[in-house]
């Protein structure tokens, strides 16, 4: 069964998914295993790299 | 006698059947035997058709994102919600870490949330059709 990490718009994988048989998606990339650590990585000439984090902001409080 | 030994052979011919006879779930036993090998639960050996899984990235300012599985029947599938983790700063707000599950269609899996707090959020999950 293959494995496929799924990118969105701006190259960001925000899926990593073992499927039951080939996918063909332009936003599917085939990879070797479900490997998590590529996630919220930029998908960047055939190489996952870290996204810097933008500074975040005090949350709202929730109701 | 002779007729008893005719009657009995019928019967038996009615009842066990030929190897050659169609499958069939009122036939012989050899049609009922033939109906139940062609059944995909017995020809796969479980009543299991396929097994996927997957983790889903909710960034630090998602509410949803959508998986793509391979075709699934709805209706012969559940969805197996196999936990969430975020990794959160100094606040004790929570609502980004309830995230939910929903097979929306066949080929997608999609994971939701009611705030996101700036705080991203992994959620993993597996798919089980049954045949």
């Amino acid at each position: 069964m293959p494995y496929y990490a799924q990118i969105d718009e701006n190259g960001i994988c925000f899926a990593v998914t073992q499927t039951a048989g080939e996918i063909n998606r332009a936003d599917m990339i085939e990879i070797d295993s479900l490997d998590e650590s590529i996630l919220l990585k930029k998908y960047v000439n055939g190489a996952w790299e870290t996204v810097p984090e933008e500074p975040q902001t005090e949350p709202e409080p929730l109701e | 006698m002779f007729g008893m030994m005719e009657a009995m052979l019928s019967f038996l011919r009615r009842q066990i059947g030929l190897r050659t006879d169609s499958a069939s779930a009122t036939g012989s036993a050899h049609a009922k035997l033939a109906h139940i090998a062609g059944k995909e639960i017995v020809a796969n050996g479980s009543a299991i058709k396929s097994i996927q899984r997957g983790t889903i990235a909710l960034g630090v300012a998602d509410k949803t994102k959508a998986a793509t599985i391979s075709p699934v029947i709805t209706g012969k599938t559940m969805l197996s919600f196999l936990g969430t983790s975020s990794l959160t700063g100094a606040t004790d707000r929570m609502g980004h870490h309830f995230v939910r599950l929903q097979l929306t269609t066949g080929t997608t899996v999609t994971a939701v949330r009611d705030a996101h707090n700036n705080t991203a959020a992994t959620v993993s999950y597996e798919v089980i059709e049954f045949v």
